[in-house]
């Protein structure tokens, strides 16, 4: 059965300081259903070569495809290491932030 | 801890939530260049202790030419580990801390890098103590620049080691 929502609780430190690990995240899966996504969109997706899913910022919209971004930059592997994400790779955009 | 975060947390034990990863390597974060200077000293320190060892004459003793041998065998030895450690740590700093924001904003960077391994290369090939003086100078220049991606000040001062030569701190409030 389809549910537009899902549940993930955040793993490591690259969102900090707005997602800390053990944080969750309810994420919409319909949010790009009819919207286009855009700049400063925190995002789940899964990881292009190992299928993990990560939580990242979109730093820049292209066409089909996003550059994403950690928020602790110095600690986030991300579209500077794996380049842009396809948009089918994208689960759904963060709806709520739910903090420790 | 709200409300929703409990109910949230109780929800995970029934059914735990699928995790999500901000990082797809292990987000250790510890990286420091102080292991890099203190191998580039240690090889200057083997590069004296060779010149410095006295030399055989065919009128030495078979013991000191046992001796010249033995010594000259572990400086050697403690010299290529410690030329091949520094290159390690350059390449861990350089392949996993770096980022291209930190060669954008430090454009000498990659160039400092390829130095050192060239540096580290020749103090291994040879007993040669310009190379070892480049190495070091190299490391020293990647510390600072560490040091400044994470807006931290350094200070450069002379090292306490019987090398004599600088070494960079981070500068501790």
């Amino acid at each position: 059965m389809f549910f537009p929502l899902a549940r993930f609780r955040v793993e490591d430190i690259s969102m900090e300081p707005t997602l800390k690990a053990g944080d969750y995240v309810i994420v919409n899966k319909l949010s790009y259903l009819f919207k286009k996504p855009s700049r400063g969109d925190i995002i789940v997706f899964k990881h292009p070569n190992n299928g993990r899913f990560l939580i990242k910022r979109i730093a820049e919209v292209k066409d089909s495809e996003f550059l994403v971004l950690g928020d602790n930059k110095e600690f986030s592997t991300d579209s500077r290491h794996f380049g842009a994400i396809d948009r089918n790779l994208v689960v759904g955009k963060v709806w709520l932030q739910v903090k420790q | 801890m709200s409300i929703l975060y409990y109910v949230l947390k109780i929800a995970d034990k029934i059914a735990p939530a699928r995790k999500t990863y901000a990082h797809c390597d292990i987000p250790c974060g510890i990286y420091d260049p102080h292991l890099a200077q203190l191998s580039a000293h240690t090889v200057i320190r083997m590069v004296h202790l060779i010149s410095d060892l006295p030399p055989v004459t065919p009128a030495s003793t078979p013991a000191q030419l046992q001796e010249y041998h033995n010594k000259y065998t572990r400086y050697a030895q403690v010299k290529e580990q410690h030329a091949e450690l520094c290159k390690h740590e350059i390449r861990i700093l350089w392949g996993d801390y770096f980022k291209p924001e930190h060669a954008q904003k430090f454009p000498q960077l990659h160039d400092l890098v390829w130095k050192a391994m060239k540096a580290a290369s020749k103090a291994k090939q040879e007993v040669n103590m310009q190379a070892a003086e480049d190495l070091l100078k190299a490391v020293e220049e990647i510390a600072e620049i560490f040091w400044k991606t994470k807006n931290v000040e350094t200070v450069r001062t002379k090292s306490f080691y019987p090398t004599e030569r600088e070494i960079v701190y981070p500068k501790v409030k």
